[in-house]
């Protein structure tokens, strides 16, 4: 502690320059320990929805199967992984929002749009492998 | 206490260069042909009135921020490139959390670009420095000016690793570490190089462990 002293009091030696530093230094002080303290915060009280400030629970949580996307080639399944400019995990958690009727079927029909033509259907499977949604070209 | 401006200098290039390089082929535009039921804003986008933008409105945004980012790795116009390349950055980099789920990558990326904005990191190894020097107008600087970002971004990080250790022994306690469970997330991603790891961590079971080690 005392070296930190030592070293504060040589970067300003006398009142009026470390005055002058304070008051230069106090806006980003504020702003930086504002977002340190939400930081703080959101990681004691354990909430992620102040994006870019978290408490980063990424893998935290035990694993499930997620819900698998599916396209029907030929008659057979074949899984789609992803969609431009989705990517996998996200596509996944967007299309597992709760959604109306009529949404679902307007992302599922954009989906679908986005595959090769050799794609007939795409259809989503939950945890247990039955079908929730699905659309047909 | 070894922290120079010649370090933030150097951090400044890495930082930006690393970032103009890897979101060089990034297509945002492509997020405004996503149909509007995607749409599920964060809070930040929602507080702020913060929209999709248009695709013209993407492409330039983008164009501009790629630009800002280049321009802060050479160091030329550094505090106008850092303040455009933070703005811009939160709305791009913020953009895509708005389509059904928030990844963590970038949250602390765009903290220290702010931290950067707010900084004299132009005042060493950039363009406006030579451009300075020969004209004779380089003014010595109190050397905390370079230590608190330096000191400010040390802390950023580390909050993140202590959060993100702290998460996993929350909602998994000792079977997130003894389990397989880093193993399954990871299996059920699309990304061979995971998959790999995959194979390679359900040999070393304690490879959870090992990643709350590197967080403590």
């Amino acid at each position: 502690m005392a070296e930190w002293f030592s070293f504060v009091s040589r970067l300003a030696p006398d009142r009026q320059s470390r005055i002058i530093a304070i008051r230069k230094a106090a806006p980003v002080a504020l702003v930086l320990g504002a977002v340190f303290l939400i930081t703080i915060r959101d990681i004691v009280l354990d909430q992620d929805h102040h994006w870019p400030i978290s408490s980063y629970p990424m893998y935290s949580g035990k694993s499930k199967p997620p819900t698998l996307l599916f396209g029907v080639v030929g008659g057979q399944e074949v899984r789609i992984t992803s969609v431009s400019p989705f990517d996998h995990s996200r596509l996944i958690s967007a299309l597992s929002h709760n959604m109306r009727p009529g949404e679902r079927h307007a992302v599922l029909k954009w989906v679908l749009a986005r595959q090769p033509s050799k794609v007939r259907a795409i259809h989503l499977r939950n945890i247990d492998g039955a079908v929730t949604h699905g659309i047909v070209r | 206490m070894r922290a120079s401006s010649f370090d933030l200098g150097i951090s400044r290039i890495l930082l930006y260069g690393f970032c103009f390089l890897y979101y060089f082929s990034y297509d945002f535009a492509a997020w405004a042909h996503v149909p509007a039921e995607f749409w599920r804003p964060i809070a930040l986008f929602h507080q702020l009135h913060w929209s999709l933008g248009s695709e013209t409105l993407l492409v330039a945004f983008s164009v501009i921020w790629k630009a800002a980012l280049a321009l802060c790795a050479v160091g030329l116009a550094t505090r106008p490139a850092t303040l455009t390349a933070a703005a811009l950055g939160t709305y791009l980099l913020g953009l895509e959390h708005n389509f059904g789920k928030v990844h963590h990558f970038t949250a602390a990326l765009v903290i220290v670009f702010w931290i950067l904005a707010l900084s004299r990191c132009g005042d060493r190894c950039s363009v406006d420095s030579w451009i300075r020097t020969a004209r004779s107008r380089n003014r010595p600087r109190n050397v905390l000016n370079y230590l608190w970002p330096v000191w400010a971004v040390r802390v950023q990080l580390s909050l993140v690793m202590l959060a993100a250790g702290l998460a996993k022994l929350r909602h998994g306690g000792m079977e997130w570490i003894t389990s397989d469970n880093l193993a399954e997330c990871w299996r059920h991603m699309d990304d061979t190089r995971l998959r790999t790891c995959h194979r390679w961590l359900r040999i070393w079971r304690f490879g959870s462990l090992a990643s709350l080690l590197f967080a403590a």
